[in-house]
């Protein structure tokens, strides 16, 4: 089985997961913008001819892409040769569980059998496009730590460049159009992915939700709409997208929200090492000794005890590992990164053993 | 929190502005779906929609479902659409029994809001309550009275837009690809060749099918790859606005 993604890749983690600003509560910065071709039928309407005529537009802008690569990050330029182009429809159930593992296409984009669904990415999968998801282009940006507005930065050079070889659908009251019209305006949609076990921990997460959605903004789980936060992990983004521009946005989520919502995560990890250090440490070496010493693991086991890990790593309890190597477990202990990283399919049972050698090893190996 | 249907752990929260009430809800994802949700944590669109959209009536010489009906324009009441084969015309040729505005993408405002059916794709309001998802893009020039009060309340009272605007507008305007600069050649530049000789086959494919835009694109990809069949040109002829 030919794997969509580089190897190498895979075997690293994300990109997006590595340390960034804020690094122990905020795990990633993500911009995405949707995008339609003005004069063609939205993709959930197009006909054969219609969304093969996409696919090769889309095609062709790509391949005229300049990536700034001073806001994107550390990404060679001009390696066309190493882009990375998926045609959905030609993947295994395994590989579209993978890219949803790994953010670069959504739950739906994986199902999309019917039409000339694609997904292009930069080697480092930094920047990624999903054609003909829900809209014609779904453009994202995914950046590790609190990067937000580099994120937008970067997403919006790109944007241009396809802005100015493509007719985009625009109307100037409602701005961008999209299938759906709650997403119209600025149609972009800006995330970012904070670890907050301490807030969870102390009962105090449905309060961060309320606030949140006061501001208009909402709190999803690490697979956005509809997901569970599996290991502490919670979206922030915004939901309205007329009325205010990118930046505002941006400033708003990056400027206002998000170093409040970081400063009480905090404020709640020393008042449980203050007041409740044992409780804290019991939960938190509970949590290691299962990953160092289990023989069969669950991903939702592995999930939430890797959360308490990295909360423990980040309050000094734990200085034997890596933060790098916890955070990046969470993506790998996934079914389909498993069944990757060793290069072959597994049953569940064979899976549970699997991820509990690769987390012993990864561990102890630091 | 748990789901107001079934008691499982709910994972979405929806919250309504009815009425300048605020009234929440809380779904786990597997109600959410079976409720055709499609905006989780928000507005339910379609739910919104259903109390938005009257069911089509047919009015002086309008046709309420549309099919096969060559829809007269003119006075502005009473258009009707061309059945889906009409809907799917070259809009660069014009929409028959549609005047000229149609052909570039705009729908005349005396007619707005009158429609049974986007003149361009055929969608319906009612397909538009069903699914939460428009057909084209001139479904909303089409709907665009029914629609507002729906975006202004998701919106939460948003106003206008804001934000971006693309540097080269839509609507009448032929793509202007600007011709590059060589790129430098790529490392591998048997990979470069081999990627030259598929957009080449692509852009034959596109000329045979007469699908210009895509092809002018391609034409760029290959100056920019360095390929030697073509030569930068002196200026471009395409271009039909300015550069901003």
């Amino acid at each position: 089985m030919t794997c969509p993604l580089p190897a190498e890749n895979i075997a690293r983690g994300a990109d997006w997961l590595r340390e960034g600003p804020e690094a122990d509560v905020v795990v990633s910065s993500r911009v995405r913008l949707a995008r339609n071709v003005a004069g063609m039928s939205f993709p959930g309407r197009m006909n054969g001819g219609e969304s093969t005529r996409l696919l090769r537009l889309s095609q062709a802008a790509v391949s005229c892409l300049r990536v700034n690569t001073a806001s994107v990050g550390p990404v060679p330029a001009a390696e066309t040769d190493r882009l990375i182009w998926v045609s959905i429809g030609d993947l295994s159930p395994l590989d579209r569980t993978l890219l949803v593992e790994r953010h670069l296409i959504s739950k739906e984009h994986a199902k999309n059998d019917r039409f000339r669904a694609a997904c292009f990415s930069l080697p480092d999968e930094r920047l990624s496009i999903m054609i003909n998801e829900e809209d014609h282009l779904r453009l994202q940006c995914v950046m590790p730590g609190l990067s937000l507005s580099a994120a937008w930065s970067a997403l919006d050079d790109v944007d241009d460049q396809i802005e100015s070889r493509v007719d985009i659908a625009y109307m100037p009251q409602l701005g961008y159009l999209t299938a759906c019209p709650t997403n119209v305006g600025c149609a972009v949609r800006m995330s970012v992915m904070l670890h907050l076990p301490a807030i969870r921990l102390s009962g105090e997460m449905e309060r961060v939700k309320r606030a949140a959605k006061d501001m208009n903004l909402t709190v999803r789980g690490f697979y956005g709409e509809g997901s569970e936060a599996a290991g502490d992990l919670f979206q922030i983004s915004n939901q309205t997208t007329l009325g205010r521009s990118e930046p505002q946005l941006c400033e708003q989520i990056e400027r206002m929200v998000v170093p409040q919502v970081v400063a009480y995560e905090r404020r709640m990890r020393e008042e449980l090492m203050g007041k409740k250090r044992r409780y804290l440490e019991d939960q938190v070496f509970r949590a290691l000794g299962t990953l160092r010493y289990s023989r069969l693991i669950t991903p939702e086991e592995a999930t939430a005890n890797l959360s308490l890990a990295r909360l423990g790593v980040f309050t000094g309890m734990i200085r034997d590992i890596d933060p790098q190597a916890v955070t990046q477990l969470i993506l790998l202990t996934q079914p389909a990164h498993l069944q990757r990283l060793l290069g072959r399919e597994m049953d569940q049972q064979k899976r549970r053993e699997a991820r509990a050698d690769l987390i012993r090893h990864r561990l102890d190996g630091v | 929190m748990k789901c107001d249907r079934c008691g499982q752990p709910a994972t979405i929260n929806e919250v309504t502005i009815r009425h300048g009430k605020r009234v929440e809800r809380h779904w786990c994802e597997a109600c959410a779906a079976a409720s055709g949700m499609v905006a989780p944590g928000g507005p339910n669109v379609t739910d919104l929609l259903g109390h938005l959209i009257q069911p089509p009536i047919a009015g002086p010489g309008g046709v309420a479902g549309g099919a096969g009906g060559a829809g007269a324009a003119g006075s502005g009441s009473g258009v009707g659409a061309g059945g889906a084969g009409a809907g799917q015309a070259n809009i660069q040729g014009g929409l028959p029994g549609f005047p000229p505005g149609f052909a570039a993408g705009m729908v005349p405002p005396g007619v707005r809001g009158q429609l049974d059916r986007c003149p361009r794709c055929s969608a319906t309001m009612a397909q538009l309550r069903d699914t939460g998802l428009l057909g084209c893009p001139m479904c909303y020039e089409a709907f665009l009275p029914q629609l507002l009060p729906l975006i202004q309340r998701f919106h939460e009272g948003g106003g206008d837009h804001r934000g971006k605007r693309p540097k080269r507008m839509m609507a009448g305007e032929a793509p202007a690809p600007k011709p590059k600069k060589k790129t430098k050649p790529a490392p591998d530049p048997e990979m470069i060749r081999r990627r030259i000789e598929q957009l080449r086959r692509d852009l034959a494919e596109a000329l045979a099918q007469e699908d210009y835009r895509a092809a002018a694109l391609l034409r760029d990809a290959l100056i920019q790859l360095g390929d030697d069949q073509f030569q930068r040109p002196d200026r471009d002829t395409t271009r039909a606005g300015g550069e901003p």
